[in-house]
């Protein structure tokens, strides 16, 4: 693989699969960047508070804590990193939610191949 | 609104009808009693002004009477005159016979002449002598003068000399006693002028006895002895009428004058015009009188219209007064009507108007739907009973107060939206809302506020409507969940599979055979399928749920179409199909381009999908009636003739298609539908089998408000 610009950067998975986290984890490193796997909220907010990651791609549906919530941890706590949904779930009502909390984008797990997840991320790193 | 001791109870649906008929019964039975009233008085005044006509018309024909009388004694008396005149004549000519005792032709005519007679007297036929021959002196006198009758008699009265008129009348040698002896004889004895008869022709016979100079004429014997002759008159009753009476046809008089004789025969009539008589007229004036002298009585008939001596003006004036009062009386009852039916029908109106107003009440009292009237500041006038049952609060409790007694759960920038819309601009407002009832618990109420607009926009206040939808929005919220739980745990799965195959394609985890690399090859495709068909899905459920908004931004939709044509790129050139956009520049729409994409995404993939390798595909663009037309041809299957009514129709499928390919889901088209119709526009096509099909889409070139989704609007409260 032939390192790109975002070689060296790090990116948070959020995903309570971890089946899917690790999936995305093996895709994505090809590209040379570093991927840190969390599999709820809760991690999600202590790893960003210790990691301070280039990126964070965030699902909705989590235990315990949610993406709302950590997408709202991440406004209060005035981070600059981009945060990226990547969910299942699709209703207008959540996407809109998260444009209102400062989320940079949001995916459709399910539409989008690994390839064309780079794609549309590359620019955000 | 009514009065707060009034119990609803008592308002049931009779009240509601029951002012209207006897207000029309009332105003049904006054209109026909003054109706008879205005015709008893219009009578009355056309009565009254016939009888003032009749008045007016009496007292003019009186005068006329009046006029006619004197007239009549004028004529009467001229007549008499006249006729005393003509008759004092035989005095006169008397006195010839007194100078002499013997009076010849010469002598006679001279003095007749002397006296003017023809002239003077033009009612004379004729003046003669007739002297006294006894029957022994005939044969004597035959010698000198000839007598006719020729037949003996005791003495003869046999004319001598004779002035007449009329040349022709062949008077002398006339022996008067034949005819008319026995009154020459009482003539003679009574020694006075006198009337003594009647001839053939109509003239009347006047005789003057002459006696002999120097005798004694005292006693009847000695006038017999001294009788010498008669002065004879013949007066003709046409000739002296016509000469007395003098009519000028050009006065505008009518009048007959007729004389007749004691026994009423007529003699001679004179009228004018000429023709008239009494008979012919309705009415006449009439009257008759005598004339009279030396023992002739005449009877002279005076005969005129009514209208004797009026002008046209005072014949016409009694008619002209009745037709003026009854003209005037017919406006008076015309405008009494008018007025009269003016007000009924005003009144009419008032009725139905109370009695819609009732019905109205009754409607509003009666409606599911909680309804409140305020004044222009929101303060309640009027509360149905619903409006109590739905927000908990009586109706007390109400009035007076403003809702937001019951609301207040929404954002400050929702009310602020809405008191403008409703108090600013003057709009009806139409959404969702959360309100709290007395007893805390929230409910969704679907709300209309209108304002009630008078004369130049007067704002009179608002009628609100509230629609309980707490239920239908739990449902709602139910479905929502669910088809967003399922989803998601359709997705779940499916994304970790085709993660699994994205990772061995990918050959992180190894090399892999043609063959292995060519099946994950076609279980991604089915994987991108069923991705697919979810969001298909969910789209289709979103739109039916009304949830779907529309977000107008100005859309290039060249850009757009290419965009797409990426997207589809692979398919297209892996079926090595001619794919064609004829866009012009700049065609910008103002529309929801995620929806609009959606709509052309199915239209490329169709045309892909169902056109044969090395087909084509063409999209062209261009403004028609309005509308913005996108047509997406292609040269495929097409979709058979009769099925074609049912293309729109969710699961359709084509049978053609069919049996070439189990894949699809026949929601495709269905979506099509949907969204354009969403976006303001239509759909339509065209189908050939084995020829192709073309869609085309209409959409609006200026959004129309109908396009976007009050229902799913920013109304929707966030919980």
């Amino acid at each position: 693989m032939a390192a790109t610009p975002a070689a060296g950067k790090t990116i948070l998975i959020a995903e309570d699969e971890d089946f899917i986290a690790n999936l995305y984890k093996v895709n994505l490193e090809k590209h040379g960047v570093r991927v840190l796997t969390v599999g709820d909220g809760n991690e999600a907010i202590a790893a960003i508070d210790s990691a301070q990651p280039d990126l964070v791609l965030l699902d909705l549906l989590m235990p315990d804590v949610d993406g709302f919530q950590v997408l709202d941890h991440i406004r209060k706590k005035q981070y600059a990193f981009p945060v990226v949904i990547l969910t299942n779930l699709s209703q207008e009502i959540d996407k809109q939610k998260c444009e209102e909390l400062g989320a940079k984008d949001f995916f459709v797990k399910s539409d989008l191949s690994v390839e064309e997840l780079w794609e549309r991320i590359c620019g955000y790193l | 609104m009514e009065s707060k001791d009034t119990p609803y109870a008592s308002a049931g649906p009779q009240h509601a009808y029951m002012p209207s008929q006897p207000y029309r019964r009332v105003s049904g039975r006054m209109h026909a009693s003054l109706v008879v009233v205005g015709a008893v008085v219009l009578l009355l005044f056309l009565g009254l002004s016939w009888q003032g006509s009749r008045l007016v018309r009496d007292a003019i024909e009186s005068d006329a009477m009046s006029v006619f009388e004197k007239e009549v004694d004028t004529i009467q008396r001229a007549l008499q005159t006249g006729l005393e005149d003509h008759v004092q004549v035989l005095y006169s000519l008397r006195g010839l016979f007194l100078a002499s005792a013997q009076v010849d032709a010469e002598e006679w005519d001279a003095f007749v002449q002397g006296l003017d007679i023809i002239r003077r007297f033009p009612g004379m036929a004729f003046v003669a002598y007739a002297e006294r021959v006894p029957a022994s002196k005939r044969s004597l006198f035959e010698e000198q003068h000839r007598i006719f009758p020729p037949e003996e008699r005791d003495e003869y009265m046999v004319m001598t000399v004779v002035t007449a008129r009329d040349r022709d009348l062949a008077l002398l040698g006339w022996d008067v006693s034949a005819e008319y002896g026995a009154s020459f004889q009482r003539v003679r004895d009574a020694g006075e002028l006198s009337s003594v008869g009647r001839m053939e022709h109509g003239d009347y016979l006047f005789a003057l006895p002459v006696y002999r100079q120097g005798e004694a004429t005292d006693s009847v014997r000695e006038r017999r002895s001294a009788h010498q002759g008669f002065i004879v008159l013949g007066l003709r009753p046409s000739l002296f009428l016509s000469s007395q009476v003098i009519l000028h046809p050009e006065s505008v008089t009518t009048l007959a004058v007729s004389l007749l004789d004691e026994r009423e025969a007529l003699l001679y009539e004179q009228s004018i015009p000429q023709g008239f008589r009494c008979q012919d007229i309705l009415h006449p004036l009439q009257r008759s009188t005598f004339l009279h002298t030396a023992g002739l009585v005449w009877i002279l008939r005076i005969c005129a219209p009514s209208s004797f001596g009026l002008t046209d003006a005072q014949v016409k004036f009694p008619l002209l007064l009745f037709l003026g009062g009854a003209g005037f009386s017919l406006l008076v009852f015309t405008v009494f009507y008018l007025i009269v039916n003016s007000r009924i029908r005003a009144l009419r109106l008032a009725a139905r108007m109370t009695s819609e107003l009732g019905k109205f009440q009754l409607a509003v009292r009666h409606a599911s739907n909680h309804i409140v009237i305020t004044d222009p500041d929101g303060v309640i006038l009027y509360a149905n009973p619903a409006s109590e049952r739905l927000t908990g609060y009586s109706r007390e409790e109400m009035l007076g107060q403003t809702p937001k007694l019951w609301g207040k759960q929404m954002p400050p920038e929702f009310y602020q939206r809405f008191w403008k819309r409703i108090k600013e601009d003057r709009l009806p407002f139409d959404g969702e809302i959360l309100n709290r009832r007395k007893d805390g618990v929230p409910y969704d109420a679907l709300i209309h506020v209108s304002p009630i607009l008078g004369h130049e926009q007067k704002l009179f206040g608002f009628v609100g409507i509230e629609e309980d939808i707490t239920s239908r929005k739990q449902l709602e919220r139910a479905r929502s969940e669910f088809v967003s739980l399922a989803s998601h745990q359709l997705r779940t799965p499916l994304t970790a599979m085709r993660l699994t195959m994205d990772t061995l394609l990918s050959g992180a985890l190894g090399a892999l055979t043609g063959n292995q690399e060519a099946l994950l090859q076609r279980a991604k495709e089915y994987g991108v399928h069923m991705a697919e068909t979810i969001f298909t899905m969910l789209t289709i459920s979103h739109v039916e749920a009304g949830k779907v908004t529309v977000q107008h931004s100005a859309v290039d939709i060249c850009v757009l179409l290419r965009e797409l044509e990426r997207e589809y790129g692979n398919e297209i050139r892996r079926k090595e199909q001619q794919y064609t956009v004829e866009c012009p520049p700049n065609t910008v729409l103002q529309t929801d381009a995620k929806l609009l994409r959606e709509v052309f995404a199915n239209l490329l993939s169709n045309a892909t999908k169902y056109t044969p390798d090395r087909g084509s595909i063409r999209t062209t663009i261009r403004e028609e009636d309005g509308h913005l037309r996108i047509d997406v041809s292609d040269t495929g299957y097409g979709i058979p003739a009769h099925q074609q009514d049912r293309v729109f129709h969710k699961f359709f499928r084509g049978e053609n298609i069919m049996k070439r390919s189990t894949d699809g889901t026949g929601l495709g088209l269905y979506l099509v539908a949907s969204l354009t119709t969403l976006l303001g526009g239509y759909a339509s096509f065209q189908s050939q089998e084995n020829v192709g099909t073309t869609f085309s889409l209409f959409l609006p070139l200026t959004p129309s408000s109908h396009g976007s989704n009050p229902r799913s609007g920013e109304d929707h409260p966030h919980r």
